[in-house]
């Protein structure tokens, strides 16, 4: 099969050619530490298990005698931006300020959209987002950002710390009903994220929405 | 005499082969362990990253498919390849970071754009990859790792734990993918 698809072998390598610098010359040398952490970690696990589950106890007893029980539900820190519009569909999360307060965007722009729109118009839609998010809150921004400003979870600095142009960034619209506590305190969580150095893209202008909001 | 002497000047000259690397490895041999995974950290970083699109995030999944891979280095089968089953470690560990509901995709610096539209026999630069990424995840796997990676067929069927006609049917379904996306010009 190889031999009759020379072509499409060739295409793929042009299309991703990461260069010879990638992966990361030091990649071997962080998985050698790992695995040395974790052989330290064997090693001395059993006597901090016991030690802990000790300590653990004594805190778990202490914090239920000392600890006001409150029958009162815990409050949703969301602030709802005014220039949202009021007539959002039942369920719908507003993001709060600071999620669409970006100091380096220069331009900023949200849309909620349905799951099918987005699945059918978004490039990068991400199909392992749980189908129970109907909604999605999609963030364009313009600006100079750096790795260590684009909303993701900490992970190891990057071999390539190049500034992005353009930034979107993709919030959970609905609770998923998901056991996920986080939804509790931000009910527009941040699940996704993709930046590069593009111009603002058409398909986000001509995407079909159900609010359209203008930050900056 | 002479046989003898000639098998240990080649080992001295080819090093260990990949079967004593193995078991040393298996025996808690650290630097055995990174002698067989040095010419794979390529392989596996393009391959998750052709599959994940964001290349710290690939580089985080081949370094935590090293991890597990040392910790699983017992179920390798006497006599088995390396490679295809720590490529199948990497694509179990792709699969975990899909399923995840963080999804990122961080492109620097601009790979190659498309070419301009000619008689090709599949798309190129950029509508090639667009046309990678609406493939079905099981899809993406089997091209990247037979088209990309030069992995013989019965070595992507050991990889993703499937039968070798599974896996041609995979590419085969891909293919026609690949080829309406290029009659649509995507």
């Amino acid at each position: 099969m190889t031999g009759d698809y020379a072509d499409l072998s060739s295409a793929l390598r042009s299309a991703y050619d990461f260069g010879s610098d990638y992966p990361h010359p030091r990649l071997l040398a962080a998985i050698s530490a790992e695995i040395a952490k974790g052989q330290e970690r064997r090693a001395t696990g059993w006597f901090f298990a016991g030690a802990a589950a000790a300590v653990l106890a004594v805190l778990i007893v202490t914090g239920f005698l000392l600890i006001p029980h409150s029958s009162q539900p815990v409050q949703r820190v969301a602030t709802p931006s005014p220039s949202f519009p009021s007539n959002l569909p039942p369920g719908v999360c507003v993001p709060t300020a600071e999620q669409l307060a970006d100091p380096n965007a220069t331009r900023i722009e949200a849309k909620l959209v349905t799951r099918e729109t987005l699945s059918t118009t978004d490039p990068n839609f991400h199909q392992g987002w749980p189908p129970a998010i109907k909604y999605f809150w999609v963030v364009a921004e313009v600006g100079v950002f750096s790795f260590d400003n684009i909303p993701r979870p900490p992970l190891p600095t990057p071999s390539t710390p190049k500034p992005f142009h353009f930034v979107l960034s993709y919030l959970q619209g609905n609770d998923d009903n998901a056991p996920d506590p986080e939804w509790v305190a931000h009910p527009c969580r941040a699940i996704g994220v993709t930046a590069n150095n593009g111009a603002w893209p058409a398909w986000f202008d001509q995407m079909e929405s159900l609010a359209d909001v203008k930050i900056r | 005499m002479r046989v003898c002497l000639r098998i240990r000047y080649e080992r001295l000259i080819e090093g260990p082969s990949e079967q004593e690397l193995i078991r040393r490895a298996k025996a808690g041999d650290k630097l055995a362990y990174e002698e067989l995974l040095q010419p794979n950290l390529k392989p596996a970083a393009r391959l998750a990253r052709v599959l994940l699109g964001d290349p710290s995030e690939a580089e985080d999944a081949v370094q935590e498919a090293s991890v597990k891979a040392w910790r699983k280095l017992g179920n390798l089968r006497t006599g088995s390849s390396f490679q295809p089953w720590f490529l199948g470690i990497v694509v179990r560990q792709v699969r975990t970071i899909q399923r995840g509901s963080w999804w990122s995709v961080i492109r620097v610096p601009s790979l190659p754009s498309a070419a301009p539209p000619t008689d090709r026999p599949w798309l190129e630069g950029e509508d090639l990859r667009r046309a990678v990424r609406r493939l079905s995840a099981g899809q993406r796997e089997v091209v990247a790792m037979h088209f990309y990676l030069d992995m013989r067929i019965e070595d992507v069927a050991a990889s993703l734990r499937l039968s070798v006609a599974a896996v041609k049917s995979r590419i085969n379904r891909a293919l026609r993918e690949l080829r309406t996306a290029l009659a649509e010009g995507s």
